[in-house]
């Protein structure tokens, strides 16, 4: 359903991403990996439309991605979560996952309802009606997470949802994760590969803008490029 | 948690009520004489205009430093309309909204590409490009002869005095302010918060950035002109003297010392400013120094401004 096909980005002389190759079906979880600086969130950035690639294209659906504007990909079905939640900081928790909701003109009421639901799912039902930026950053993720999920895309990005969630928290988060899977397609990119890996359908492998691996979890954890690369030479069990 | 914000929703009711009876018991209490009756209906309308910019500033997050600008095309429209064709107030109320809708289209569309000091600078010159046009299209405006507005009459009925005047002015202030109030509970008004506080986010929920912002212009705008035209009512002459940098200030430290995005707060805000900026004008040219000086002193010691007084724990905004 999503097709990125050659995607190549520069900033000045740097290039993140040096023709990409991705393809996601209709459903299920898809994980980008890579060391820091790999061009992960660049990647998902592309898809998203707040960085225009020099070369390559993205299609979603049979459409164009690239000739859209950031502001239209909800209307195409694709949400996205941030790796540093990009929060409303000003409005409540609830409002925000209000947000996730106007595109649809969903009446305030039911909107409402379906918010505190969603929040409540994700054990942040007591936080509803705190201003966002004061929450600790564990819930602010979460928050992030809901304000995306509620919108009921077609694809879901999602970069590190794990990072910065503390551990009581991360059982509820996976299962969300998990549940999301099952009717679209979630694009992950999470460095907690311990608790991940199962969960994913398929994995691409990127280290300096370039795939070095694609395949199932099973193949990639003995894949000896993504070995060398990400986890320098350690082993992959004890790694991951 | 959430018995908080029912208790701030009661607290709200309550400072609704208050203001209601206090609208009220003011003529009363000063035996319906002419001169405060007048300055409580300028208050009402310079209230008005500090509520709509709270809604640009504080509510979308950009900024004007020439709301006075806005202010003067809906004085000027309600007036001249009023001096030549004997047009009703509520006829001159939305042709000077219209107008500086309108107006504000030339600041807001750039808007979208400028923030922060940028912006600043284009609305103080578009603030002060209003007020020179005013002096000096004297075909049209008299220059700083000013025009007199004709009989005052709203829907037909003749405004004959002052107490129709002030009743008018309170009723629109009602008006502006459960708009402005319940606008963070729609979803225009989340759009505007969701642009205020981070632009990439609200893409990617779907919200254009460069429209909502626009949109916070026109309406802050609108509301501002139609202040202008109950400006013209209530004074029965405009001029260019009154739509000046110290008066778009005056809007300003309103919003600032109050507390942005806090509707009670810019009431507050406007209520403490006024009351200053009379005082010093009956002293003698010190308005424009105390203004400054409040802008000054709540930056420094209470920069959430006067909301912090009742609203806690809420950041800074
Ligand atoms: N807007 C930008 N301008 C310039 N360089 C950028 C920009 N965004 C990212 N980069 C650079 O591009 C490279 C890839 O960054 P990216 O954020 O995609 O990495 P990542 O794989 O998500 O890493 P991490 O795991 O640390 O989040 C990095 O070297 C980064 O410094
Ligand atoms: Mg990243």
């Amino acid at each position: 359903m999503l097709q990125c096909s050659g995607v190549t980005v520069r900033f000045g002389g740097l290039v993140p991403l040096d023709g990409v190759d991705l393809h996601v079906p209709d459903r299920g979880l898809f994980l980008v990996v890579g060391p820091n600086g790999a061009g992960k969130t660049t990647l998902l950035n592309v898809i998203s439309r707040l960085v225009t690639p020099s070369a390559g294209s993205v299609r979603f659906a049979g459409r164009d991605l690239l000739a859209l504007e950031p502001s239209a990909l909800l209307y195409a079905g694709i949400a996205r979560s941030f790796q540093k939640a990009e929060l409303f900081v000003g409005l409540s928790a609830l409002d925000n996952v209000l947000v996730g909701l106007d595109h649809r003109r969903v009446p305030e009421r039911a909107a409402r309802m379906r918010a505190l639901g969603m929040l409540e799912a994700l054990g942040l039902g007591g936080v509803a009606h705190v201003t966002a930026g004061t929450l600790p950053h564990g819930y602010q993720k979460l928050v992030d997470l809901a304000r995306a999920l509620v919108s009921e895309p077609k694809l879901l990005l999602l970069d590190e949802p794990l990072a910065g969630v503390t551990a009581a928290e991360i059982p509820t988060l996976l299962r969300a994760i998990r549940d999301a899977a099952r009717d679209r397609a979630v694009l992950m990119i999470e460095h907690h590969l311990e608790l991940v890996l199962e969960l994913a359908e398929r994995v691409t492998v990127l280290d300096f803008g370039r795939t070095i691996a694609e395949g199932p979890p099973e193949t990639i954890r003995r894949d000896p490029a993504v070995i060398r690369s990400y986890l320098g030479g350690k082993a992959v069990e004890h790694a991951w | 948690m959430v018995s908080s914000a029912v208790l701030s929703f009661a607290r709200s009711e309550r400072f609704a009520l208050l203001a209601l009876v206090l609208a009220i018991a003011f003529p009363i209490a000063c035996g319906f004489r002419t001169y405060p009756l007048f300055i409580a209906a300028q208050f009402a309308v310079f209230a008005m205009v500090a509520l709509s910019l709270d809604v640009l500033m504080g509510r979308s997050g950009q900024i004007s430093l020439g709301h006075a600008g806005f202010f003067a095309l809906g004085a000027y429209a309600a007036a001249i309309l009023s001096a030549r064709f004997d047009v009703d107030l509520l006829a001159g109320a939305i042709a000077g909204a219209a107008l500086a809708a309108l107006g504000s289209l030339i600041v807001g569309l750039p808007a979208t590409r400028l923030s922060g000091h940028y912006l600043g600078i284009v609305t103080l010159g578009f603030g002060v490009a209003v007020a020179q046009i005013a002096l000096k299209w004297t075909a049209l405006t008299n220059g700083d002869e000013g025009v007199h507005v004709r009989t005052i009459h709203l829907a037909g009925i003749v405004l004959s005095s002052p107490l129709h005047v002030y009743a008018v002015a309170f009723v629109a202030l009602a008006a502006v302010a459960v708009f402005a109030a319940r606008l963070p509970r729609t979803r225009l008004g989340r759009a505007f918060a969701a642009v205020r506080d981070s632009e990439i986010a609200a893409a990617a929920m779907g919200i254009s950035v460069a429209r909502t912002k626009v949109t916070a212009f026109v309406i802050s705008a609108a509301i501002a002109g139609a202040a202008g035209a109950l400006y013209a009512a209530l004074t029965g002459f405009v001029a260019p003297e009154d739509f000046g940098i110290s008066q778009s200030l005056l809007f300003f430290a309103m919003v600032v010392v109050g507390g942005t995005a806090s509707t009670a707060g810019t009431l507050l805000g406007a209520l403490v400013l006024d009351a200053v900026s009379q005082g010093a004008a009956t002293v003698g040219g010190l308005s424009v120094a105390l203004i400054g000086a409040a802008i000054v002193a709540v930056a420094l010691f209470r920069p959430a401004g006067l909301k912090s007084l009742w609203r806690r724990g809420e950041g800074s905004r």
